[in-house]
């Protein structure tokens, strides 16, 4: 399982909803402000072109207006009159009379130029110095996109006020284009009056850049020898004009070409700097040109970018904020539980006193409170224990003691049983040696009585003697191969193993064992001794004796087994006590303590001795050993260590 | 048998049965002592050749009486056996850190006793 700190989490559970709604503010608020920023701009540019297209209009009109009435004026058609019937010798005269005058309605109307032209097209006069006089038919056939021309054989047709397109006049290198009125006298058309202007009227209302901001222009382009060119000087371009041709594979171009078409609209699109705009477009009529009002698009939404920066900037600082909250409350949770995990490892490695010091109202503290309940249970209950192991150990030692004055007391009383026995063994001997001849048979019998009499006590002292040394004695446990006690233990009985024709079966796998090597001595003599005495009575077959070794987990199982006449059942727990005995004193040799002393050897190293035995099929004695015996055990002592105490 | 020996025991019963014993093995010149101050009299007075010595007396342990004797100067070393009415392999050490001869246990026939006295000669 994955292990993630309460305080990651927390950090991220909070982030997640902090920001989650966030993020989505963001981007809602961002594209709903730029749809909101393009609405509203291209409503100011839509606004913005047709104010300028009206005032362009406008303009027109006036300068329509003030022409029509200047080729009303009496001056003009007398002019006209003079100056087409000056003749080439006449010709300075009448102008040398007409020129100021002209010259200064020219200036006064800011006309590049001003022309009078008879309906043949002959230049009757020129303000400025075109240096060409020569017919405007002329003129029409050798440039046939030349406005001037163009506009002079459209008024001879309609007789009405016609106004050109844009042209380029490279001899002034400059925008011209002409407004024609015709003149008559009297009802007769005598001719026309022709003013040339240049695009600085246009411009007056181009280069007004309020509400277009920084980016913001406004393209005027007009279709000049089947290109789309520009006729004003752009805010980006100043020298656009007429320079500045727009290709229909730009976008711009496609545009221009759309508003000189007569259409109108608006769009986002890259204009002729590669940037990209929101551009509004529309046909002017005056003067047959194409408008596009364009801002850039980084300018329009630049108040959505802002915003989205800002709000950006907000989460920014929001995301510190929300950690340090998850810190502080994840921090107000891990800090008491990680108090209460030090605690709890404290009081693991020893120190019961410690106790958890948390004591906020909420569930932690809860939890802090019970612990320490807990703690402090237990180390009642581990005083409770102690003290219960302190009884115990008394009453151990108390035990032990009782013991140890009851083996000492068993041996002292053996001891000193055996003295007057002794006595009696022997007063008994001296009597039937010395007074032989003077007791008779019965006497003599009953001398003997007494001796045997002793003499059985003897063997019962012996025996309880036996019982009591081992009980007394305690040596340390060694490591030994218990196919050397055994062996040793042969070596002792083999006269009476020869005697009996007992056959000897050894197991060959006998292993190495924790013991007390005297002791465990003992117990493979006294049982080794007992199935040799009861297989050799056993009449049928010759007496077996098996010694073998089951191989257990836990312990070292031995067994010696026989081929005697068996135990019943009931018996099997009996023949362990001191003393006991199955068969009379007569049938078999008492072997009384050897069993009892074979018990206790096991029982005090924590072993089990038991039979396996039926009547009639032999005897099996098992008893086992615990493998992890120690080397040497506590509470071992030596006799040696006690001064003459028996 | 010409060897002088001293029994020192408190056991009237005991001292009975091994001068009888000894008597019949050959040896007349036996005296006894009934407890540790008396024998070590006894033996200053005595010499004798051979002392056997009981383990438990009322006034003191047959080890220690052992050990007095060897300290004692001026005598002809004896040879020293000690006698118990049990036998016990650890005693057979202290009787030799006392500077017995030899050890050994008390039975009705007196068959050790014997024995370990004539292993000493």
């Amino acid at each position: 399982m994955l292990k993630i700190k309460i305080t990651t989490k927390l950090i991220f559970w909070f982030l997640l909803i902090a920001l989650l709604p966030m993020t989505a503010a963001i981007y809602v608020s961002y594209n709903s402000s730029r749809r909101v920023l393009k609405e509203e701009i291209n409503k100011n540019l839509l606004t913005m072109t047709d104010n300028k297209a009206f005032q362009i209009e406008v303009f027109l009109s006036e300068k329509k207006k003030n022409l029509i009435n200047l080729s009303r004026t009496s001056d003009i058609i007398y002019a006209i009159e003079k100056y087409q019937s000056a003749g080439s010798d006449g010709y300075d005269f009448v102008d040398n009379e007409f020129r100021p005058f002209l010259i200064y309605h020219q200036k006064v109307n800011n006309y590049t130029n001003l022309f009078l032209v008879n309906p043949d097209g002959d230049i009757l006069f020129s303000a400025g110095e075109n240096g060409d006089f020569d017919s405007l038919y002329k003129l029409a056939m050798r440039n046939k996109f030349s406005q001037l021309a163009d506009v002079f054989i459209r008024i001879n047709k309609s007789r009405e006020t016609e106004i050109s397109s844009f042209e380029y006049d490279q001899a002034s290198n400059s925008a011209a284009v002409f407004i024609g009125a015709p003149v008559f006298k009297g009802g007769n058309y005598i001719g026309l009056i022709i003013a040339q202007m240049d695009n600085s009227g246009l411009f007056k209302f181009t280069r007004d850049y309020t509400g277009l901001g920084r980016t913001g222009e406004v393209v005027i382009v007009s279709r000049i020898n089947e290109e789309i060119s520009s006729v004003i000087p752009l805010r980006f371009d100043p020298d656009a004009s007429f320079k500045r041709k727009f290709d229909l594979s730009s976008d711009i171009g496609l545009v221009l070409d759309k508003a000189l078409k007569h259409e109108d609209g608006s769009k986002i699109f890259k204009d002729y700097r590669g940037n990209e705009v929101l551009g509004v477009w529309r046909h002017l009529s005056t003067f047959n040109l194409g408008m596009v009002v364009k801002i850039d698009t980084n300018e329009v939404f630049l108040p959505a970018e802002d915003l989205r920066t800002n709000l950006i900037k907000i989460s920014m600082l929001l995301m510190v904020v929300v950690v340090s909250l998850a810190v502080l409350t994840a921090r107000s949770i891990s800090k008491p539980i990680k108090l209460l995990t030090q605690t709890s490892r404290t009081i693991s490695k020893g120190d019961l006193k410690a106790r958890a010091g948390i004591n906020s109202g909420d569930e932690i503290g809860e939890l802090a409170q019970t612990f320490n309940q807990m703690t402090d249970n237990l180390l009642e209950a581990k005083a409770k224990v102690e003290e219960k192991k302190e009884e115990l150990e008394q009453q151990k030692a108390l035990l032990e003691e009782v013991n140890e004055e009851l083996d000492r007391f068993v041996y002292t009383a053996s001891h000193d049983l055996r003295a007057p026995l002794r006595g009696i063994a022997s007063f008994a001997k001296f009597l039937d040696e010395d007074y032989k001849e003077k007791i008779d048979a019965e006497g003599r019998e009953f001398i003997d009585e007494i001796i045997k009499g002793s003499s059985r006590m003897n063997k019962l002292i012996d025996d309880l003697l036996a019982l009591s040394r081992i009980s007394r004695i305690k040596n340390p446990y060694e490591e030994i191969s218990s196919r050397e006690i055994i062996d040793t233990v042969v070596e002792r009985i083999k006269f009476d193993i020869e005697n009996s024709n007992t056959e000897l079966i050894i197991d060959d796998n006998l292993p190495m064992i924790v013991c007390d090597r005297i002791k465990l001595t003992e117990v493979f003599l006294n049982l080794i001794n007992n199935a040799i005495k009861f297989s050799s009575k056993n009449n049928t077959e010759r007496p077996r004796v098996e010694i073998g070794y089951v191989k257990r987990p836990l312990v070292h199982e031995f067994f010696v087994k026989d081929n005697g006449i068996g135990i019943a059942e009931e018996f099997h727990d009996k023949v362990f006590g001191i003393f006991s005995r199955l068969h009379t004193e007569s049938e078999y040799e008492g072997t009384g303590a050897g069993l009892c002393i074979a018990k206790k050897v096991i029982d005090d190293h924590g072993g089990k001795i038991w039979i396996k035995s039926e009547p009639g099929k032999g005897a099996e004695f098992h008893f086992s050993i615990p493998k992890s015996l120690a080397k040497a055990e506590k509470g071992q002592k030596l006799i040696a260590e006690e001064t003459g105490q028996f | 048998m010409d060897k002088k020996i001293l029994i020192i025991d408190d056991s009237e019963q005991d001292k009975k049965i091994m001068v009888r014993y000894l008597t019949r093995a050959g040896f007349d010149k036996i005296a006894t002592a009934e407890n540790g101050n008396n024998g070590l009299q006894k033996f200053e007075a005595e010499n004798p050749d051979i002392v056997i010595l009981d383990t438990m007396m009322p006034d003191t342990v047959g080890f220690e009486v052992c050990k007095k004797i060897r300290e004692l100067k001026g005598f002809q070393r004896p040879k020293i056996v000690i006698t118990t009415g049990s036998i016990d392999a650890v005693d057979a050490l202290r009787a030799k850190e006392s500077g017995a001869d030899d050890y050994c246990v008390k039975t009705s026939d007196c068959e050790p006793l014997l024995n370990a006295i004539n292993k000493l000669f």
